[in-house]
């Protein structure tokens, strides 16, 4: 389930030798390549290194290696006896909280840094929200021996100010952000920035399935493992391919991951979960697909939360992780051929989710991963009875309890 | 495109460069514009680029992206902009060439955008973070407009892409003078061979932009160059003096003018 190797090209395509346009860096119309002309040697550096690293089988095989013994994949699927019972529906929770630094972000790093190393880069930076990203980038970094620096907003230093001191204690060095909203998006502008000075010698280890192009299609492979190894387990231990696959939306990366290897089962119903964070009202929410208009943020075409002349519109979430006004172009695509349905859920909800799962079923999940819970049961309680359901829980919520403990207040 | 055809035209006869100095509208404040533009006209640059503020401006460094910053927060709109410069174009002859993100131009419209930036009375415009490869409607429509579309050329553009970069561009191609970020110094990277191997693909003019600040910079940009961008200089030295901000860039310009090259 760790990726066999005749896996990592079939079903979904990742690296999208099946689809020329994903190559090109369209996803349907969106996607592309909005960047300043100096990171275009970098990207087309990148996407070469990438599509030779894919085809390596010594590449491979170090970063499943690394993936089974340093990440603890496969994380399990679990059986969700209580909260199936309560709600009429048989759910089964995809435990990325189990992966090492406790999220999904940490497939996406041990590829990217694996990858920085073959192509020789002397130096990462990453961006990061909650801190998850930074978290992995930091702990690959580490693992691997190449000095990591990352760029957080102060705003999301102060609610993740554990996170600030895990990334400081695997090496990193953290840089606070204090342009704009001080949260993820200008992180990302800072990181952006440093590349461009920087694009030489240094790697800017992305962290979901944003920006300009070969990034969505990086991330997508790295995090497609998510739903390679759940089709494996779904079928192994619940007999058959799920009704529906919920996951939560920020960027989208742990969705895609798990959404990429269902996209051609028609009979999978999947379910994106944005932030509805406060009340529909512009800068009150994150939630860029049911709100949001097709745009430019971040070297893509996608959509995006902005005002009538195209400012990037400030965003809230309860959720660090969520708390962004831009996402995936392969999201925008699915939205647009109904291949996955969006739909919101409010940091109330999101609050209620996150005990119940505690309370139900022992698992504490990320503030991210407790609007993917509120959504599944939402969509369930107008299905039929005894439908298959997976809920990618993409992270745990240790991260988060003193934010909860503030907010139940 | 008559304007910055004629600006480069007249530099060429003279065998002179020119100065291209880059503003924030709405920075320090909107009232400023006219001021500033009067005041950079009076120093005859080759044209004046008057960037739009956005709220993500990767490609600049903290000084313009700070002005962008604070040119927003103080309510400037690109409606309101496009509203000065109608009144600004009848005083003054010199190229007004926008700097507007590709966020906003889609935001706005793509080609109904340029139509009516042009309409306002902009002459030229530079995408810097344009996909080339959604820019097709764009460059029709500037061509219809006879106005420019300076595309970016960078110290590691390949040599395929520089001949697509050249050909796409009209009125004049930007050559960035280094990799990296506005503001930030260094050495020129190699500018004058780079000019030439634009001019091997087309007989266009060049600017060369980032990293500029002083007039040994602009000297050494302009050696074969027909102009010389220079922005974050402008920004801080509205910084330093908004409560003249206008003065204050005619000085800038006036000693930047020292390094430009003139007939021997």
């Amino acid at each position: 389930m760790v990726a066999p190797r005749d896996n990592l090209a079939n079903r979904s395509a990742p690296v999208g030798q099946a689809d020329s346009s994903f190559a090109q860096g369209r996803f349907g119309a969106y996607g592309g390549r909005y960047v300043p002309e100096t990171l275009v040697f970098a990207l087309d550096e990148l996407l070469d290194a990438f599509q030779r690293a894919v085809a390596d089988p010594s590449f491979v095989s170090e970063l499943e290696g690394l993936l089974k013994t340093f990440a603890g994949r496969p994380t399990c699927l679990t059986f969700a006896a209580n909260l199936s019972a309560r709600s009429g529906a048989r759910i089964w929770l995809k435990r990325e909280d189990l992966a090492h630094t406790g999220a999904h972000k940490i497939n996406n790093t041990i590829g990217q840094v694996l990858l920085a190393k073959r192509m020789g880069k002397q130096r990462i930076i990453a961006e990061t929200g909650a801190g998850q990203h930074g978290v992995a980038t930091a702990t690959a970094c580490a693992k691997l021996g190449i000095p990591c620096e990352v760029y957080m907003g102060a705003e999301d230093m102060r609610r993740q100010s554990l996170n600030v001191f895990r990334m400081r204690m695997l090496g990193a060095k953290v840089h606070e952000v204090t342009t704009g909203s001080r949260t993820l998006k200008d992180a990302t502008n800072e990181a952006m920035r440093d590349w461009m000075s920087s694009v030489g010698d240094t790697h800017y280890v992305l962290g979901s399935v944003v920006g300009p192009h070969p990034f969505p299609l990086i991330v997508r492979y790295f995090q497609s493992v998510i739903g390679r190894e759940c089709r494996t387990q779904c079928l192994a231990q619940a007999g058959s391919l799920p009704d529906l696959i919920v996951a939560c939306i920020g960027g989208g990366s742990n969705a895609v991951g798990i959404f990429a290897p269902f996209v051609d089962d028609a009979s999978v119903e999947l379910l994106g979960i944005e932030a509805g964070g406060r009340s529909n009202t512009l800068g009150d929410h994150a939630a860029t697909l049911t709100l949001g208009s097709p745009g430019i943020l971040h070297g893509s075409f996608s959509y995006v939360l902005q005002s009538p002349e195209g400012q990037t519109a400030d965003v809230h979430s309860c959720s660090a992780g969520l708390d962004y006004p831009g996402v995936g172009p392969e999201h925008a695509m699915w939205r647009d051929s109904k291949r996955v349905r969006y739909a919101t859920c409010s940091d109330a909800q999101a609050l209620e989710a996150f005990q119940l799962l505690a309370q139900l079923e022992g698992i504490i999940p990320a503030l991210e991963s407790s609007h993917a819970v509120h959504g599944a049961l939402a969509a369930i309680s107008s299905m039929p009875r005894n439908k298959l359901v997976i809920i990618n829980i993409s992270g745990r919520g240790d991260k988060d309890i003193s934010e909860v403990v503030r907010l139940l207040a | 495109m008559s304007r910055v055809r004629d600006s480069f035209a007249r530099l060429r006869s003279q065998q002179r460069s020119g100065l291209a100095p880059f503003i924030v509208a709405g920075h320090p404040c909107l009232e400023q514009l006219q001021p500033i533009v009067a005041a950079l006209s009076a120093a005859q640059p080759a044209l004046i680029e008057i960037g739009l503020p956005y709220s993500d401006p990767i490609a600049d460094g903290p000084v313009i992206s700070g002005a962008m910053h604070h040119a927003l927060s103080r309510g400037a709109t690109i409606a309101a902009i496009l509203e000065k410069v109608v009144r600004i174009r009848p005083t003054t002859n010199v190229p007004l060439v926008a700097m507007v993100s590709h966020a906003i131009v889609h935001r706005l419209g793509g080609a109904a955008f340029i139509d009516n930036a042009v309409e306002c009375g902009f002459d030229g415009f530079i995408i810097p973070d344009a996909d080339s490869s959604s820019l097709d409607e764009i460059t029709a429509t500037c061509a219809r407009l006879d106005v420019s579309l300076s595309m970016l050329v960078a110290p590691k553009t390949s040599p395929k892409r520089l001949e697509q970069q050249v050909r796409r561009s009209t009125g004049f191609v930007y050559l960035l003078a280094r990799a990296g970020l506005t503001g930030t110094n260094g050495s020129l990277t190699d500018v004058s061979r780079r000019v030439a191997a634009i001019r091997a693909i087309a007989d266009i003019p060049v600017a060369v932009g980032f990293g500029i600040s002083s007039a040994s910079h602009v000297r050494e940009a302009t050696q074969e160059a027909d102009a010389a961008i220079v922005g974050s200089a402008f920004v801080r030295a509205i910084d330093a003096n908004s409560d003249d901000p206008a003065a204050a860039v005619l000085r800038l310009a006036q000693e930047l003018s020292a390094g430009l090259r003139s007939p021997r």
